[in-house]
């Protein structure tokens, strides 16, 4: 892939977002370029979920605003977001664990749903499977039946049938051995190499900064520290911003 | 009209003391029992086969028993045998802490003990059920029919009354308030040391004990009672009574069970013949009074009488029906100042922990 | 610290969850009258274990001693009259009762709840009733909810439902309490005030086992930390200790 071009694909400005009275994410203002991988980490209870689910149309926000390929998107709903290429994976229930791998991928395509895009669904799934070989031997089998590496593979795919130029990912990883974490990775990067960009949440942070092009630890509501993700690894005060102390 | 009046005050009492039953096991433990006329059926029968002589098999009429005792015999032996049948159900019913489970397992038991009672005639006669019940106190008091009418309405009247101060005391006692938390959240209960099931089947009881009365009172103001004077919808028609008159508040079971049961009834029979038919008249009686249930529920959600939310007030409570002279010391504790050092000052006033190792409640 | 017998020992407990391991051979004791802090990341296992202590699982092995008594596996109520409490994630009230009942039915039932008692009550039983309502009713303005004592507890605040939690726990004296994330969803200024009702708490003679994630907190109230993660114990000591025990530092920054 060339290398991609400065310019944002996603800008948050002034961002807050909360449940009640006190917002838990208190204004913060990123962007994120296009064909990269960005990570948000930072200690438990930071806002990191609660930031990205504004960003992907959950929550609406108490103020700020999000711009996605260069429109304003802070009062669409979720499903117009997709259908305008921000592809979301949420951390739980991102796959029908009834319907089969196919049927899952479909479903993934819905908002492809006109004429105009119906040949295209074939070729997507084609693409997915050469990307995802083992999906492709799992087409018609039931998805809950699916191991934990090849469920998140799933939830990908699924994501990717929208045809999105960023996925947000929420906490890939959470919950696996580490031997699927690994995989997973490996299938973020995959994803990437195509040219979608990638804003992840995690929890592995050592693993999510090594990985990423441009990183943002977030405590308390705010973005403590901004770079590139291997920069960022590298501070000696990262571990602080964790775990506290001077 | 002064005989109608008393006949149907005497029903709206009865009948209230139905729904303060129903009001023990909703109202305080949360407890939906769509089954809960077995109980007034039970007290009903019980009371008639202690009351009545011998059954003789010659007017082809059995029943068991036929002790041929008085008043308030029949009353006591309801009474027991509607807690004992709630110790049984109460305790097969409630186990399983689902309300779905209660549920299926309550209604169930009253649709076989309907079926079996309706079936077995040496029971409780079938079909035909029991009746011609002798007058209670004949033997004592030598009333006109009518002046036994107005006695029977004022021995209602304290039944009611009495029941109505006894199920107060029991809802502002410590024992009534752990019953309604259980209702409100029963891991919180437990996570405070209570028994959820323990207080639960209590309350049923309570409301089975209750009702059993309550059905014992109806049997003598109808002077009989069969199978047909019980079917699913009377459960309903208690419900709603309670859900008119304020779910949770016994002052709502009262009134709610005077409108709905007594008043709404008596309006529709005096809206006069509308439609031709029989049946006309008892179908729209019951389709009046559901919308009318509608209607109240539609602009009192919670009923005209909403569960009275303040004061636990139990100390007040006991001054007011033991008639005691001179208030409890209920000292208001100084305003404590703006500093936050208070908080352990007041909290340490909390003396020794409870390391003692306890059994289970 | 004391000689006293820990008031809480965890023994080698295993708890899985259709195959995963939740908790795997962990084990720590919390020293008598301490406040004890339990930290770790996410799926490490905390709130497992603390619906093992205090009763809402069994664990599948291992003992749990709540001071000399074993209470492994035993029923919650039964934990909890034995002086154990515990608060929950998101505070559960009872939401339909007033502020001062919801006090009042925290106390220790004793011989208070039968129903006989309801209508026939001693004169001494009442008085024991008076004298609970004046230290329920004390324990409420101390903690500033006077204003709303007779509000039912649904119409609280967040903030005010957990200086609930607090005079729901005064009430009974425990001999230990856990507290399960208290400072979730509350504002810096309530955060104090909780922390010094933590403090009133041992003062008054308990034992405070706390969870947080807010380590800042965690290191102001707490005596000493264990640190969980994937399961077990991996560390204990004071923060200073623990952030540079590398095993912690992996625990929350995860493997490169």
């Amino acid at each position: 892939m060339t290398d991609t071009t400065d310019t944002p694909i996603l800008t948050v400005t002034d961002l807050s977002v909360g449940y009640g009275a006190a917002p838990i994410v208190r204004g913060i203002s990123f962007d994120v370029t296009a064909g990269n991988i960005n990570c948000v980490v930072g200690p438990n209870g930071a806002g990191k979920s609660t930031a990205l689910k504004s960003i992907s149309g959950v929550l609406k926000p108490m103020a700020g605003r999000i711009t996605f390929d260069g429109q304003d998107v802070t009062q669409l709903s979720t499903e117009a977001r997709v259908s305008r290429g921000l592809g979301y994976v949420p951390q739980v229930a991102n796959i029908f664990t009834t319907l089969t791998v196919l049927e899952n991928l479909h479903v993934g395509a819905y908002s492809k749903r006109h004429r105009a895009h119906r040949d295209s669904t074939k070729g997507r799934i084609e693409s997915i499977c050469e990307l995802f070989p083992p999906l492709e031997a799992a087409l018609h089998r039931q998805a809950g039946t699916l191991s934990g590496g090849q469920r998140s593979m799933l939830a990908l795919s699924r994501a990717l049938m929208g045809d999105p130029k960023l996925l947000l990912l929420d906490e890939p990883t959470a919950g696996l051995a580490p031997q699927i974490e690994l995989q997973v990775w490996e299938h973020i990067l995959a994803v990437q190499e195509r040219g979608i960009g990638i804003l992840i949440i995690e929890q592995n942070t050592r693993r999510a900064l090594s990985n990423s092009r441009a990183a943002y630890v977030m405590v308390d509501g705010e973005i403590a520290a901004r770079g590139s993700g291997p920069e960022l690894l590298a501070r000696p005060d990262l571990v602080e911003m964790y775990l506290g102390g001077h | 009209m002064g005989q109608y009046l008393i006949s149907i005050i005497t029903q709206a009492a009865v009948l209230s003391i139905l729904v303060m039953g129903v009001n023990v096991r909703w109202g305080y433990a949360g407890e939906l029992d769509l089954g809960f006329y077995i109980y007034p059926a039970i007290g009903a029968y019980v009371y008639g086969v202690v009351v009545l002589p011998k059954a003789n098999p010659l007017q082809d009429v059995t029943y068991v028993l036929g002790l041929h005792q008085g008043f308030f015999v029949g009353i006591l032996a309801a009474a027991v045998a509607g807690g004992l049948l709630s110790v049984v159900i109460g305790y097969i019913a409630l186990r399983r802490l689902r309300a779905s489970y209660f549920g299926i397992v309550t209604v169930s038991f009253t649709i076989i003990a309907y079926t079996f009672i309706a079936q077995y005639k040496p029971l409780f006669n079938g079909y035909n059920g029991l009746y011609g019940l002798p007058q209670p106190f004949s033997g004592v008091l030598n009333l006109s029919p009518s002046s036994f009418a107005t006695f029977f309405l004022v021995v209602s009247l304290v039944f009611m009354v009495v029941i109505y101060v006894v199920l107060e005391m029991i809802r502002r006692s410590p024992f009534g308030l752990a019953v309604r938390a259980v209702r409100e959240d029963e891991v919180a209960s437990l996570a405070y040391g209570r028994n959820p099931f323990a207080l639960r089947l209590k309350a049923y009881v309570i409301g089975g004990v209750v009702g059993a009365i309550g059905g014992a009172l109806l049997i003598n103001y109808v002077t009989a009672f069969s199978p047909a004077a019980w079917s699913a919808l009377e459960t309903f028609l208690l419900y709603g009574a309670l859900l008119v008159g304020g779910t949770g508040n016994n002052i709502g079971a009262i009134v709610g069970s005077s409108l709905v049961l007594v008043a709404f009834v008596q309006v529709v029979a005096h809206l006069g013949q509308i439609g031709s038919g029989a049946d006309a008249g008892p179908a729209l009686e019951n389709m009046v009074i559901g919308l009318l249930i509608i209607l109240t529920l539609w602009f009192r959600p919670s009923g005209l009488f909403p569960e009275l939310q303040s004061r636990y007030g139990q100390v007040r409570t006991h001054g007011q029906w033991t008639f005691r002279l001179g208030r409890a010391a209920k000292a208001a504790p100084d305003a404590s100042t703006a500093d936050s050092a208070s908080i352990g000052a007041a909290a340490s006033g909390a003396s020794t922990p409870a390391g003692s190792a306890g059994g289970g409640a | 610290m004391s000689d006293a017998s820990p008031a809480l020992t965890v023994d080698d407990v295993w708890r899985s969850f259709g195959g995963v391991k939740a908790v795997n051979g962990c084990s720590f004791t919390v020293a008598d009258r301490s406040i004890t802090g339990l930290v770790g990341p996410n799926g490490a296992g905390k709130s497992t274990m603390i619906n093992l202590i205090s009763g809402l699982l069994k664990p599948e092995k291992g003992a749990i001693h709540l001071g000399t008594k074993d209470i492994t596996g035993l029923p919650m109520n039964k934990i909890s009259t034995a002086g154990l409490i515990r608060t929950f994630q998101v505070a559960r009230e009872w939401p339909k009762l007033t502020v001062l009942e919801n006090v009042l039915a925290a106390a220790p039932a004793g011989q208070r709840e039968g129903v006989w008692r309801a209508v026939l009550a001693r004169r001494s039983l009442r008085r024991a009733d008076i004298v609970l309502e004046e230290r329920a009713r004390g324990l409420i303005d101390s903690l500033r909810l006077a204003p709303v004592i007779d509000m039912p507890a649904s119409s609280l605040s967040g903030g005010q439902k957990r200086l609930l939690e607090f005079a729901r726990i005064s009430m009974v004296s425990p001999r230990i309490v856990l507290l399960d994330e208290p400072l979730a969803g509350v504002n810096p200024v309530l955060g104090e005030q909780l922390g010094l009702a933590i403090q009133a708490l041992r003062e008054s003679g308990s034992t405070v086992l706390l969870i947080e994630h807010n380590l800042g907190f965690i290191e102001r109230f707490c005596d000493t930390v264990v640190v969980m993660a994937a399961g077990s114990v991996i560390g204990r000591g004071s923060m200073a200790d623990l952030r540079h025990n590398p095993e912690v530092v992996e625990a929350y920054l995860g493997q490169a």
